[in-house]
C-alpha cells in the first residue's frame, strides 16, 4: 500500500514537472510557427518601391470598377476591396482642378487633371496625380505619387512617401517623412525635414548643377606618409590622429584610427576612413567615399563622390556636389544637414531625421 | 559643427506616420528592431524584481513551516519510517527558516540494493543502444545518467561506511538549495523577462505560476529523494542529486520562460513581417 | 592543501570561465534589444558598385548547384561588374556537367573554375580559384544556399569603407519544418546571428566571417596571406588574419540568405565536429597572437576574440566540471553546510545555465517568431549532443594538428533538395 502511494506521489509529481512543458509539447506536435522566416526580398535601399506598389495597386482596382464608375465623369464611391476613393476626371476647360469632393480627405484621390490645391487639407490616404500637382500651404498628405511634377507649398507635411515622375519641389518648413524621391529632380526648400531623399539630382536652395566632374590639376604635391602609418592592402593606415595638408593629393585608401582632417583644395584619388571625425575643407575633391564612425563635416565647394557615411552626424555645407549625374551615390547619417546650395545625385538617407538649413 | 538637424514635427503627425493603409501598424524590420531602455521599463524591472525578492525571501520561514507540516503528514503515507526535524538557518539577525528534513538513514547498499540499482543501470545502458538515432539525445541522456550510475557503483564498491551525505543533511541541503533558487526566480527574470515589453499583468502571472510551481514541487522532490535513497540505498544519491536535483528546477523555469517569452507583448512583432499596404 | 582543495580549486575555475560566457551571452543579449543597432551600410542603395566575383565552391553538389546559379543569376546587380564563378573540385556527379550548362548559357556571367589537381577541401579551392581573378571583391556562397536578388548589393555595400575586409550576412533555416532538430537549429541559428553576430557589430568587437553568405576584399585576402589550405575553417582562419592586420569585419543582420540546416542527428553532430576542429585549429594559432594585444586592437575586442575562439573549447571544460563537481561530491565537500556556497551553486544553475536560453528567446522575439520559443525546453537535447560531440572532437588529435601535406577533406553537410537544383 505505501509503495502504491509512493508511485501516486511520484506520478503526481511527474504530471507537476510536465505541466509546463505542456505548450512545448503541444507547438512539438501541433506546430503554430514553422515557417522560415519570410526573406522580405525587397531592399530597404529602394527608396521608390512603395509608389510601385501603389500604382500598381490602383490600376488594377480602377479597371475592376463598374463600367459606369469608369464612364468619364467624376467617382466617388469603393473599390472592389472596400477602400473609398474620389476619382477626379473632369476640370473646368483650361484651368485645374482647384476644389475636391467635402470627403475626398478621407478617401484615395485619383487626379487625372493638372491640381492647384488651395492647402490646410488633411489626406488621410493616398493622393495619385496623373498631371501637374500643386499642393496648397499647410497640407498634409499620407502619400503622393505624381506623374509628373509635383510642388508642395510651404509646411506641408508627407507621412508616409512621394514620388514624382518629374520634377519635385517642395517649399519651405515642409517635413517629409519616410521616402521622397522622384525621377528628374528634386528642390528642397529651407528648413525641409526629411528622412530618405532619392532622385537624380537633389538640390537645396538655389544649388547648381555641375555636370561631370571638376578638373584635375596639373600638378598637386603627394601627402607625405606620417611616421605611424603602414601599408595594409591598397590602404595606408595611420594609428593616430591624421592631417592631410591643403592643396596635396594623396593616391589611394587611407585609413585612421582618430580624427581626419582634409585641407583646402586637397585631392584624395581614392577613398578615406575615420574612426574619429572627419572634416573636409573647402575646394577638397575625394574621388571615393568617406566613412567615419563619428561625425563628417564636409565644406563648402567641396566634391565627393561617394558613398559618405557617417554613424553620427553629417553635414554638407554650401555649394559641395555629392556624385555625379552619371554616377550617383549615397549619403547616409544618424542625422544630416543640408546647407543652401548643395547638391546630391542619388540619395540622402537621415536614420534619426535631416534638415536643409535656413 | 552646427547641428541644424531634428525634425519639424506637425502637429498630431505621429500615429498617423505609423499607420498601414487600411489601419495595420507598420514595424520595422526584425533585423532594425529592439526596445528602448526608457525609466518606466528600468523602474517595473527593477521594482518587480526586487518586491519579488524580498517578498518571496519574507516567506520563506512561513514556506519552511508548511513543508514541515506536508512532511510530517505524508511520511506514514508513503512508508517512510522517519520523523522530521528542523534545522534552523540564520540570516543575519533578519531571518530564521525552519527547514524540515527527514531523521533517516539513507542505508549503505546490500546485495539487493546492488542487484536492483545495477540492473537498472545495465537497462539502462543496453536501452540507450536500441533507440533508433532520431532518439539521439535520448540516449546521451541516458548514457550520461548510466555514466553517473556506474561512478556512484564504483565508489560504493571501492569504500566501506559510512557515506558521506546521510540522508538528514543531505535531504536539508536539497531543500535549501531549491529554496534559494525559488528566491532567485524573481532576480533572474528581472534580467531576462520584465525588460520585454509584456503587460504587467503577464509578467506578474508568469512570476505567480513559476513561484507556485516550484514552491509545490520541492516538497514533492525532496520527498521523492528520500524514498528512493531509503528503500534503493545510498547507491542512487548521486545519481539524484546531479540529474534530478537542482537540474529539474531549471527544466522548469526554462519551460515556463520559454511559455512566456511566446505571449504577445505590446511593442515588439507579434509574428514574423507580413506583406501590408504601406 | 588537500587533493579535495585542488578537486575544489579547479571545480572553481571551471566556473569562472563558465561564468565569463555567461555574462558574455547576457551583455550580448542586452545590447541587441536595447543598443544602439549598428547596420551603416544597409542603407547604400546608389553607388559606383565594384566588381565582383561571386565564388561558389562545389564538391558533388549536383543537388543544389543549379539553384544556387538561378539565384545569383537573378542578383540585382549590373551585370557588366558580376560574374558567377562555381568551383568544381573533382566532383564525381553531374554537378560538372551542370556549370558547364550554365557557362555555354550565360557566357561571360558565369565562369567555371575546374579543379583536377591540388589539395582538397574548400579553402584549398577557394585559393586556387580567387588566384586567377583580379576582381575587388569576392563573394562566397556554399552551393546550397539561396541567395536573394538584392543580397549581392548589400554584401557589397559595406566594401565603400576601405577599413572592410570582410563581410558577412545573416543564415536562415529555410527547411526548419523538416524534424524537431531543424527547428532546434532555427532557434539556434537565431540566437547565433539576430543576437550574437549583431551584438558583436554593435559593440565593435568581432563579428565573424562564415564563408557561406558573405565577401571578402582581395586585397584584404592578400594583405593577410590568402586562404589557408590547411585550415578545416578557412572562414574563421582569415577573420583573424584580417582582424589582426588591422582590417574590419562587418555583419549585416539584414543580409539574409536561406541555407539548409543538418535534418538528423548523426548529420548536425558530423558538422559541429568539423566547426570544432576548424575553430580549435584558429584557437591554437591566433589566441597567442591576439594575447600579445595588438596595438591597433581594443582590450575588448582581445578579450572577444579570445573568447570567441574559445567557444568550441568550452564543452570539453564543462565536461571537466561535471566530473570535478562529481569528484568532488564523493570526496565530500560540505556542500550542505555552507548557505553560501549554496547560493552560489544555485544561481550558478540558474543564471549560468540560462544564459543561452535568453539569448535564443530574444532573438526569436526580436524576429516575430514568438511561438515557436515555446520549444526552449528543447534545446537542451541540442545542447546535450553538442556537449559531446563537440569534446569528441575536441579531444581527438585532429583538432590540436595541421591537417599535413594531404590537406584537409571535403567536408560539408548533406543535402536534401531534389537532384538538378530544384530550389525548393
Amino acid at each position: 500500500m505505501t509503495v502504491l502511494s509512493f508511485v501516486g506521489v511520484l506520478a503526481f509529481t511527474i504530471l507537476w514537472v510536465v505541466l509546463p512543458l505542456l505548450p512545448a509539447l503541444r507547438e512539438l506536435y501541433a506546430p503554430s510557427d514553422v515557417e522560415p522566416l519570410s526573406m522580405v526580398g525587397r531592399d530597404n535601399a529602394d527608396i521608390a518601391r512603395f509608389s510601385r506598389h501603389f500604382r500598381d495597386y490602383i490600376q488594377a482596382n480602377l479597371k475592376r470598377l463598374p463600367p459606369d464608375a469608369r464612364s468619364g465623369t467624376d467617382f466617388i464611391g469603393k473599390l472592389p476591396d472596400g477602400t473609398g476613393i474620389v476619382h477626379v476626371v473632369t476640370a473646368a476647360e483650361g484651368h485645374p482642378v482647384a476644389e475636391l469632393p467635402a470627403d475626398a480627405q478621407q478617401r484615395i484621390v485619383v487626379l487625372e487633371q493638372s491640381a492647384e490645391l488651395p492647402g490646410r487639407e488633411q489626406f488621410q490616404q493616398e493622393l495619385w496625380a496623373r498631371k501637374e500637382l500643386a499642393g496648397g500651404p499647410g497640407a498634409s498628405y499620407r502619400a503622393i505619387l505624381g506623374e509628373r511634377s509635383v510642388s508642395l507649398a510651404d509646411g506641408s507635411v508627407v507621412l508616409r512617401w512621394l514620388h514624382s515622375v518629374g520634377t519635385l519641389t517642395i517649399g519651405d518648413r515642409a517635413h517629409l517623412y519616410g521616402r521622397c524621391s522622384s525621377e528628374a529632380r528634386i528642390r528642397l526648400g529651407r528648413l525641409v525635414g526629411f528622412d530618405r531623399l532619392g532622385a537624380p539630382s537633389i538640390i537645396v536652395g538655389s544649388g547648381s548643377e555641375i555636370v561631370g566632374r571638376p578638373p584635375v590639376p596639373e600638378s598637386m604635391p603627394a601627402f607625405e606618409r606620417p611616421e605611424r602609418a603602414r601599408d595594409m592592402g591598397d590602404a595606408i593606415r595611420v594609428e593616430e590622429d591624421c592631417v592631410v595638408p591643403a592643396g596635396v593629393l594623396v593616391t589611394g585608401n587611407l585609413v585612421v584610427a582618430g580624427s581626419l582632417q582634409i585641407g583646402i583644395g586637397a585631392r584624395i584619388e581614392g577613398s578615406v576612413k575615420a574612426h574619429g571625425e572627419i572634416q573636409v575643407a573647402s575646394g577638397a575633391v575625394v574621388v571615393g567615399s568617406v566613412v567615419s564612425r563619428k561625425a563628417i563635416a564636409i565644406g563648402q565647394k567641396c566634391w565627393v563622390r561617394g558613398p559618405i557615411i557617417s554613424e553620427e552626424q553629417l553635414r554638407l555645407a554650401r555649394g559641395t556636389m555629392i556624385g555625379t549625374v552619371e554616377s550617383p551615390t549615397t549619403i547616409v547619417g544618424r542625422t544630416v544637414a543640408l546647407a543652401l546650395g548643395t547638391t546630391v545625385h542619388g540619395q540622402v538617407i537621415a536614420e534619426e531625421g535631416g534638415q536643409t538649413e535656413d | 559643427m552646427s547641428s541644424g538637424t531634428g525634425s519639424a514635427k506637425a502637429p498630431g503627425v505621429s500615429p498617423l506616420r505609423f499607420r498601414g493603409a487600411q489601419g495595420g501598424v507598420i514595424r520595422k524590420h526584425r533585423a532594425m528592431v529592439g526596445l528602448r531602455w526608457t525609466p518606466g521599463r528600468v523602474a517595473r524591472a527593477v521594482s518587480l524584481s526586487l518586491l519579488g525578492f524580498i517578498g518571496v525571501f519574507a516567506a520563506l520561514p512561513l514556506l519552511g513551516r508548511l513543508y514541515a507540516i506536508f512532511f510530517e503528514e505524508v511520511v506514514w503515507w508513503v512508508g517512510l519510517p522517519a520523523g522530521v526535524s528542523l534545522l534552523e538557518i540564520h540570516v543575519g539577525s533578519l531571518l530564521t527558516i525552519g527547514i524540515p528534513y527527514f531523521r533517516l538513514e539513507g542505508p549503505w547498499p546490500g546485495t539487493g540494493h546492488w542487484l536492483m540499482v545495477g540492473g537498472a543501470t545495465a537497462a539502462l545502458f543496453l536501452v540507450s543502444f536500441v533507440l533508433p538515432d532520431r532518439f539521439l539525445p535520448a540516449k546521451y541522456f541516458l548514457r550520461f545518467l548510466v555514466m553517473i550510475q556506474t561512478v556512484s557503483l564504483g565508489y560504493f564498491a571501492l569504500t566501506t561506511p559510512p557515506f558521506l551525505y546521510p540522508l538528514p543533511g543531505y535531504s536539508a541541503g536539497l531543500l535549501t538549495a531549491g529554496m534559494a533558487v525559488l528566491v532567485l526566480v524573481p532576480l533572474v527574470l528581472g534580467l531576462s523577462f520584465y525588460i520585454f515589453d509584456h503587460t504587467f499583468g503577464q509578467q506578474l502571472a508568469l512570476t505567480a505560476m513559476l513561484l507556485v510551481h516550484l514552491a509545490v514541487f520541492l516538497p514533492l522532490q525532496v520527498l521523492i529523494h528520500a524514498w528512493l535513497i531509503h528503500n534503493l540505498s545510498a547507491l542512487v544519491q548521486p545519481t539524484l542529486f546531479f540529474i534530478f536535483g537542482l537540474l529539474l528546477q531549471v527544466l522548469v523555469f526554462v519551460a515556463f520562460y520559454g511559455w512566456g517569452m511566446s505571449w504577445q507583448g505590446t511593442e515588439l512583432p507579434a509574428s514574423p513581417a507580413s506583406e501590408r499596404r504601406p | 592543501m588537500t587533493p579535495r582543495d585542488v578537486v575544489a580549486i579547479g571545480l572553481w575555475i571551471v566556473v569562472a570561465i563558465l561564468v565569463i560566457y555567461t555574462i558574455r551571452h547576457y551583455i550580448f543579449t542586452l545590447n541587441r534589444v536595447f543598443g544602439r543597432h549598428r547596420q551603416p551600410y544597409v542603407d547604400i542603395g546608389v553607388g559606383a558598385w565594384p566588381q565582383v566575383a561571386v565564388f561558389v565552391p562545389c564538391h558533388n553538389e549536383e543537388k543544389v548547384i543549379g539553384g544556387m546559379l538561378e539565384a545569383l543569376l537573378a542578383a540585382d546587380y549590373p551585370h557588366d561588374q558580376y560574374y558567377i564563378v562555381p568551383i568544381n573540385d573533382r566532383s564525381a556527379d553531374g554537378t560538372a556537367r551542370i556549370i558547364d550548362d550554365y557557362a555555354a548559357r550565360y557566357p561571360g556571367r558565369v565562369r567555371p573554375y575546374h579543379r583536377t589537381a591540388g589539395k582538397p577541401g574548400k579553402a584549398a579551392a577557394l585559393k586556387d580559384a580567387t588566384g586567377h581573378c583580379d576582381a575587388p571583391i569576392f563573394l562566397v556562397f556554399d552551393a546550397d544556399y539561396l541567395p536573394g536578388p538584392n543580397l549581392v548589393r548589400q554584401l557589397v555595400a559595406p566594401f565603400f569603407d576601405p577599413e572592410v575586409g570582410a563581410v558577412m550576412g545573416r543564415v536562415v533555416p529555410h527547411n526548419l519544418n523538416r524534424s524537431l532538430l531543424t527547428r532546434l537549429l532555427d532557434l539556434e541559428r537565431s540566437g547565433g546571428y539576430q543576437v550574437d553576430q549583431q551584438a558583436r557589430m554593435n559593440l565593435r568587437l568581432i563579428p565573424q566571417y562564415g564563408g557561406t553568405v558573405g565577401g571578402v576584399r582581395r586585397s584584404a585576402l592578400l594583405d593577410a596571406g590568402d586562404w589557408n589550405e590547411d585550415s578545416l575553417a578557412e572562414d574563421t582562419d582569415i577573420t583573424y588574419r584580417l582582424i589582426l592586420r588591422g582590417w574590419d569585419v562587418v555583419y549585416q543582420n539584414r543580409s539574409e540568405c536561406y541555407e539548409e540546416v543538418p535534418e538528423n542527428w548523426p548529420t548536425r553532430i558530423r558538422q559541429v565536429q568539423r566547426w570544432t576542429r576548424g575553430h580549435n585549429q584558429c584557437l591554437k594559432r591566433y589566441a597567442p597572437r591576439l594575447l600579445r594585444f595588438p596595438r591597433h586592437m581594443r582590450v575588448a575586442q582581445v578579450i572577444d576574440g579570445v573568447l570567441l575562439l574559445g567557444v568550441f573549447a568550452v564543452a570539453p571544460v564543462l565536461i571537466v566540471g561535471w566530473g570535478l563537481a562529481t569528484a568532488l561530491f564523493f570526496m565530500g565537500y560540505p556542500v550542505s553546510q555552507s548557505l553560501l556556497v549554496l547560493f552560489a551553486v544555485a544561481s550558478y544553475s540558474t543564471l549560468g545555465n540560462f544564459a543561452a536560453f535568453f539569448e535564443v528567446a530574444t532573438a526569436a522575439r526580436l524576429d516575430g517568431s514568438r511561438r515557436r520559443i515555446r520549444l526552449l525546453p528543447f534545446l537542451s537535447f541540442g545542447f546535450l549532443v553538442n556537449l559531446l560531440a563537440v569534446s569528441r572532437a575536441t579531444i581527438s588529435r585532429t583538432s590540436w594538428r595541421d591537417p599535413g601535406k594531404s590537406g584537409p577533406t571535403w567536408e560539408k553537410t548533406e543535402r536534401y533538395r531534389a537532384k538538378g537544383g530544384n530550389a525548393a
